[in-house]
Formats: C-alpha cells, structure tokens, sequence
C-alpha cells in the first residue's frame, strides 16, 4: 500500500511536467490545426541549453529557464514564419512533413554541436528527496511539478486574460469569423508557435533533470506526447492534462510493481482501449457531421 | 406510403446544443408526389431538421417515418439507398474529381460489382449523361468539379443526388447564391422530375421561387411549425407575417 | 474509345518500364549501385502502397511501416524454422505473407479508423511505437535487440544482389499494377471520393468502409511484401530499422509527396531521385550527423517549392497544352458567361 502510495505521487509529480511539455502541442493544433511534430525536439533544446549552461556557468537549470524560455520562443516564432506559413494553404497534411524535417534538422544540428552520447544534468539536489509523512518525495520531481502548474496556470491566464489570448481562442474556434473581426491570424499563429516551443524549452530544462538524453530523445517524446493528445483529446487543455496525468500515473505504478521494462504497456492499451470506446478522447468534441 | 399518403412524417422532433434548442417539438409531413415549401425566419432549425432527417445529425427525441416506416436512427447512407437524398446549403461536390465521375459514384452498385474494371456500366453511364444534358452541363463532363461556377456546382450537386433515382429529394437553399438564369433552370428541372412522379421538400428563402412553385409551405419558427398551408394561405397568415417581420 | 487508348498506352508504358528496370542489372552496374537500385525499388514500393492510403483515400498513414516491419519480422520467423532451400523459397513465400499481413491488419485498420485526419495520423504513429516495443522486448519470439537472423541465402557473389533486385521488382510491378487498376475502377473512384468529402460521399450512398479497408489492407499487404525482401536480402532483423518510424516513416511519405501523391506514377519518380541521393548523404556525411540535416533541408526544399510533386506539375502542364484542356477552359468560360454570374465559387479548384 505504501508502495502503491508512493507511486501515485510520483506519477502525479511527473504528470505535472508531461503536462507543460503537452501543452505546446495543445495550442498548435488550435490555433493551427497542425501536429507540430518538433514538439520533442524543442523539449531536448531545452535539455541541452539548461545543460550547457549548469556545466559551463554553473547556473542552476530551473534558473536557465529564464534563458531557455525566451531563446525557443524566438526559434519556434522563426520557424513557424519561414516554413510554416508559405505552406499553410496546405497546411493539413505538408505541416506534418515540415514540423518533422525541423525536428530532424534540429536533432542534427544538436548532434553535431553536442554529440551523439547521452547527457544528464547532475545538480548536488538530484537524488535528494523531502519526506513528508512516511513518504518521499524527490525535490527535483517536486520543484518541476510546482514550476509545471505555474507556468500552466500562467498560460491559462494569458489565453483568457489577454487579448493575445482572446485572438489565440477566437482562431481556434473559427478562423475566418476571427480574420473578419481583424484578428491577424498568421501573427497569432506564429505567436502561439512560438509559446508552444518556449514552454517546451521550460519543461525541457526540468526534463533534463529527470532524465538521461540525447539528440535523438525527441522520438521517444513526441510519440508519448501525441498519445497524451488522443487519450485526452486533440485539442482540450483539460484533456492533455489528463492524458499526461494518466500516462505518468500508468508508468510510475507499473515500475513499482513490476519491472521499468514493461512501463510504457498500460499507456499504450490504455490508448486502444480510448480509440474503442470513445474515439475522440476524455475531454475531445465529436466534429464529424454535416458541416 | 402511409394511409394518409404522407411520404414523410416526422412527429416531435427535438435537437439541443448545448444551451440551444434548435428544433423544439417539430412536426409536419410531406405528401407522396407534392413540391412541400420549408421556410422560416433565421435560426428556425429549417437546416437542423433536414440534417436529422439525412441522418448527419442524431435528434434528441422525437421519430421519422419515411414511406410509412419508423426509421430509428437514420445515417446518410441508410437514407440514400432508401430513396431519399439531399443537397446542401452550399453545394458539396468532389472537387478533384470529374463532372462525370461525380455522378457516377452516386449509382447504386453494391457487393462483388465494386471489385470490376470498370466505373460503371453502359446504362448508368448513359444515365449520367442524360442527367447532365438536363442541367446543361454536358459539355463540362470532363472538367474537375471544383473548377465549376457555384452556380454550376449547385446543379451538379442536384444532378448527383438524381442517380439513386430517390423517391424524396431534399433540396437545401438550391436558390442561395445562383443567378436568376439557373434559378430557372432548376424551376424547370424540378417540375419535370415532380411531374415524373418524384417528391421535394425544399427549405428557401427565396419567396419568389418557394411561392411560385411549392404547395403545400410548411412554416418553422423557433423550431416548431407555426403554419402550414397552400401558398396564398401562407402570404396572409398574420402568424406568419409576425414571425418574419416582427423579430 | 479514348478511354481504351489511355489504357493500352498505359499499359505499354508500363511494360516498357518494367523491363527497362529489369533489364538494368546486365548493364555492367557493380554491386553497390546494383544495393541502391534495391533500396531504390523499396522506396517505390512503399511509396505507391502509401498511395492506396495516403493518395487516394486521403488517410495520411504513418503506419504502413509497422507492416514492413510485420512483414520482415514474418519472413525471419518463418525461416528460422524452415531451411531456405535452394534460396528461392523465401522469395516464393513473400505473397503468403503479404496476404497473412493485410489480413491482420484489418483488425488494426477497424481500430484506426475509429478516428479521422490528424488523430488517425497519430494513431498510425502509435503502431509503430507499439510494434518497435514489442520486438524489442519479447526476446523470446524477435531475439530483442540484437535482431534476428534469416539463414543467408546461398547465392553467388558476383550477382548477390541481382536476385533480391528482381524480386523487388516484381513487388514493385505488383504494387503498380494494383494501383493502376484502383485509378480505374470503381473501387478507386470510391477510395477518391473518401478523400474528397468522407461524409458527402456517404450520402450519396457509397459504402466508404470498403474503399478505407481495400486501401488500408493493399497497403499493409505490399508494404509486409517490401519488408519480407529486405529481411531476406540482409540477413538480420533488427526492430529499431524494421519499425523505424523515424526514418523510413518520413521517407516513404517524402517518396510519395516528391513524386505526386494520387498519381500512378510520383512514388517511382520521387524513389528514383531521392534514395540514390540519400544514400549519398549517409555515405558522405554519415559519421558527422550532418546528414540529419541534409536530409531535412531536402524535405524543407520539396516542401516550399514542390508541393505538389513532380509528376502531378509535370502532368498539369502537360494537361494545360493538351487540346481537350483547352476545349473544357473554354467550356468553362462560355459556359459562366452565357448563365450569367454567380457568387464566387467557395471551393477552389486545386
């Protein structure tokens, strides 16, 4: 039962982070209806930049976030303006190819600056845990969780507080009543890419943290992270907050009470078992029909 | 048909969306062999019904009897072989595909036929053709649906939904966006297939065009029929007159 | 009657083809152009069987890779058990398990297509994923890993190659010939009209699950016949190329988009000029991780400027000059004129 417990927490700690990383996507496929395939990659960008700069300034990686953040919005906004938009007529299916050739061309780039060998950020704090009523709990798991909820809450905020967030929402449920109300959509879009690729950063840092990496990291992730998106629901903030939960929760239990080897399996039927019953997912509106 | 010769009859039909009730306890029936008008201010459900009715959209409550059969839970499919088809709002056509092709692929042709060489057979071909020398869209047979005017995208449409030869034809705003030219060709078209023994239920906004063809006009306001009746009937109702004019 | 002579021109084309590619290996080519021709042919093959799906169907399937892979895991299986022979039983057995695979795959096809557009792509991805996994981890039944072995087949050294060339071959003419006869019936208007508008086509009656799964398992089936050749042809299985949803995933569709997604031909065109080229770029730059991204820049280029592909830009203008074109513009034209004008029309013409 402790061990069960035990678990849980994990999994909802480490479903905190999913979380953030999914959000990114989330907000892509609203605002543009596209897979944005380099998701991953912005996250192990993230990784390497707060590695680079725990190991060569000493900078703690939460920190390195303040870094991170802005550097990958830049290079989310870049992208989505020179090869995201000239094929946005197409958008549909060429925006697949064209996020996946970022990703690969950014895995290479990574490859070629860092290397092929797996990386780690190593802070004094890795293995230390709190224990707080009989139970442990990692502080790096804990600080990416509360980090997490913070930057979520905030990009909560900023898409209903704001008028950024109004267009983002207004593009989203309709495009073309939002260009007729004189929402410029191609800035928001390339915006929204932009937040997207800047929150994966931050979370790629924590990422980091949690995790051994590598260039070629981003397939595992994305492929995870687009199961997130179906369980919960393509397009639903609350739904990939779930999936993410869900999946953390699966995989934490499922290393505690069998092997790390078998992790992945209750996400992955959990996932069939959703496309069965329910297709569009826990939180996604059924959009087939008439019009 | 049912004892009444209503080919069409839908009792109590419900929809709801979200906080919306679009369709609130709609009945009304359409007579085997007659034009039936479908009209209505804006936001009366006219297009929410005729989406339950092709089964595009589940209804909440409610039931349908086509031909005197309770249907249970339509499906476009379902309807279409059935003898009932509809166009839309805006004309939906395949817009990569042939003028041609497009009305093939709306002939019934079931089991083991769907696995032969060739698109079609010799008769339905010339079906096709027959269907597009009506609509004076002959000579188009090889162009790509989606490089056609609307007008012309609309009169495909029509043409396609011909080829199951359906019993009840439901035509959604044929008119919208067409110049008087094809409004008239579509007149004359639809008469000739009524005289032929087919059924239209058309929801318009066209008074003009509904007035002059339709009988009986079935009037919905805010999801319910508020009249019905032979067109004269209908231009005088005060019901109706509030309804349109009053909001 | 015009109708006719397309075919029979299509068919010698065809033919010509065919045996211009079979007749390449006597050319005096070495080996290792002979391996590109292989790879070459592969990507052809996976390329035209993504068309079934992807092309004419309009489900963009990231999925016909874990049928590769289905399809070598299913030749190393069969073959641990079962001696080679002479080394022509495999080859004789690649059609049954082309057949074995498509049949499986109907079960999975009923699952994906539970979904629609981009959840459907994601799903195909998951496949992948999930096959990569399991072939890693059940050791028992894939040797994990390390891979599994296919005894090698017994054929000279000289002319190694030849034979695996030539049964690439007849998959690719296979695959071919049943793409050709989808654009010409009634099956493939169905599979057209799915991609064009799914639920306008349902009510129009057609019954669209036949098209989705004639195409999802045709694509399954080439795709496993592809895989089971190349398993044969090195020897060694290993999951993370057999399931490489990275890579081959991408260069399947990258094959298909070049060449011209919906025609018969684009997959061969785009597999013709892009796998040589990557071969190049792995030979090249291999071990600097620079050929990452040479290869992204290629697919960045194809995108911006190609969207279309080369065989459908090649087709449209050849299409503008050709004379019943003009007649139908110009039908077009009187036709808007004499009717007088409408709206504008909201569906463009592509």
């Amino acid at each position: 039962m402790h061990l069960l417990i035990q678990a849980i927490i994990l999994g909802v700690l480490t479903g905190g982070l999913y979380a953030l990383m999914t959000s990114g996507l989330t907000l892509t496929f609203g605002t543009m209806r596209i897979i944005n395939m380099a998701q991953g990659v912005f996250v192990v960008c993230g990784a390497y930049i707060a590695y680079t700069l725990f190991n060569y300034l000493h900078v703690d990686p939460f920190l390195s976030i303040i870094v991170s953040t802005p550097l990958l919005f830049a290079l989310g906004f870049t992208l989505q303006t020179f090869l995201l938009k000239p094929i946005r007529h197409d958008a549909h299916r060429l925006s697949l190819l064209m996020t996946w050739a970022m990703a690969i061309g950014v895995e290479g780039i990574l490859s070629f600056i860092f290397g092929t060998d797996f990386r780690g950020i190593l802070t004094s704090y890795q293995n230390s845990s709190w224990t707080v009523a009989g139970y442990e709990i990692p502080v790096v798991r804990a600080l990416a969780f509360v980090l997490s909820v913070a930057i979520l809450v905030g990009m909560f905020l900023l898409l209903t507080r704001t008028k950024f967030g109004r267009s983002v929402r207004a593009v989203s449920q309709r495009e073309s009543a939002a260009k007729l109300l004189g929402v410029n959509t191609d800035r928001t879009a390339a915006l929204a890419f932009g937040l997207g690729a800047a929150t994966a950063g931050a979370a790629g840092a924590m990422f980091g943290l949690v995790s051994s990496f590598d260039p070629a990291s981003h397939y595992d992730l994305i492929g995870r992270l687009l199961a997130i998106c179906v369980i919960g629901g393509l397009g639903s903030n609350a739904g990939a907050i779930a999936g993410a939960v869900i999946l953390a929760l699966s995989e934490s239990l499922v290393q505690a009470e069998f092997s790390p080897a078998w992790s992945s399996v209750p996400f992955y039927v959990l996932l069939i078992i959703v496309l069965i019953a329910r297709p569009r997912g826990l939180f996604g509106v059924r959009t087939r029909g008439a019009i | 048909m049912s004892a009444n010769g209503a080919l069409l009859e839908i009792d109590a039909l419900c929809k709801r969306f979200g906080g919306i009730i679009a369709v609130d306890g709609c009945s009304f029936s359409v007579a085997s062999g007659s034009i039936t008008g479908l009209i209505g201010p804006n936001g009366s459900g006219k297009t929410t019904v005729l989406n339950m009715l092709s089964g595009y959209l589940a209804s909440d409550s409610g039931s349908i009897r086509f031909d005197g059969m309770r249907v249970a839970r339509p499906d476009p499919t379902k309807m279409y072989r059935g003898g009932m088809s509809r166009t839309f709002q805006r004309a939906r056509v395949l817009p990569e595909i042939d003028v041609l092709d497009n009305l093939l692929v709306a002939a019934p042709k079931r089991g083991f036929a769907v696995w032969g060489m060739s698109k079609a057979n010799r008769a339905t071909v010339d079906y096709a053709m027959t269907l597009l020398d009506e609509f004076k869209l002959t000579r188009l047979a090889e162009a790509k649906a989606g490089e056609l005017s609307y007008g012309q995208q609309k009169l495909l449409e029509f043409a396609t939904v011909l080829m199951g030869k359906p019993r009840l034809v439901l035509l959604d705003e044929p008119t919208a966006g067409v110049n008087h030219v094809m409004v008239d060709l579509m007149t004359e078209r639809i008469r000739e297939f009524h005289a032929n023994g087919l059924t239209f239920l058309i929801v318009e906004h066209n008074m003009e065009f509904v007035m002059g063809l339709c009988d009986p006009i079935v009037v919905l306001d805010h999801g319910k029929q508020l009249f019905a009746g032979a067109p004269n009937d209908v231009q005088q109702n005060q019901l109706v007159l509030d309804a349109y004019l009053g909001d | 009657m015009k109708e006719q002579a397309r075919a029979h021109r299509g068919v010698l084309i065809g033919l010509s083809v065919i045996g211009v590619l079979a007749l390449f290996p006597f050319s005096g080519a070495e080996s290792w152009i002979v391996n590109i021709g292989i790879f070459t042919l592969m990507y052809a093959v996976l390329g035209s069987a993504w068309n079934l799906i992807g092309g004419y169907t309009g489900y963009v399937s990231l999925g016909s890779v874990a049928f590769f892979g289905l399809g070598a895991y299913g030749l190393a299986l069969t073959f641990q058990h079962i001696g080679i022979g002479n080394g022509f039983l495999p080859f004789a057995l690649v059609p049954i398990i082309g057949i074995a695979v498509a049949i499986v795959s109907l079960p999975i096809g009923w699952i994906a297509f539970r979904t629609r557009g981009l959840p459907f792509i994601i799903v195909t991805i998951s496949l992948v994923i999930i096959l990569q996994y399991m072939a890693l981890n059940l050791t028992d039944v894939t040797g994990g890993a390390p891979g599994l072995q296919v005894p090698q087949a017994p054929f000279p050294p000289g002319t190694y190659e030849e034979y695996f060339y030539w049964a690439m071959l007849v998959v690719f003419a296979l695959t071919l010939l049943a793409c050709a006869y989808v654009r010409r019936s009634r099956l493939g208007l169905m599979m057209f009209a799915v991609r064009e508008d799914e639920d306008k086509a349902r009510g129009l009656g057609v019954a669209t699950s036949v098209p989705k799964y004639a195409a999802f398992a045709g694509c399954a089936a080439f795709s496993a016949m592809a895989g089971a050749v190349w398993a044969y042809y090195l020897s060694t299985v290993y999951p993370q190329f057999a399931f490489d949803g990275e890579f081959l995933a991408m260069g399947i569709i990258l094959v298909a988009y070049l060449g011209g997604i919906g025609t018969l031909w684009g997959p061969f065109v785009g597999a013709l000029i892009l796998t040589p080229a990557q071969q190049y770029f792995a030979y090249s730059l291999g071990g600097s991780q620079l050929y990452l991204i040479a290869y992204a820049a290629v697919f960045i280029v194809v995108m911006l400027f190609l969207p279309r592909g080369v065989v459908t830009t090649i087709a449209d203008r050849a299409l503008r000059r050709s004379r019943r074109r003009k007649q139908v513009v110009e039908e077009l034209a009187t036709a808007e004129s004499e009717s007088g004008r409408d709206a504008p029309a909201p569906v463009a013409a592509r």
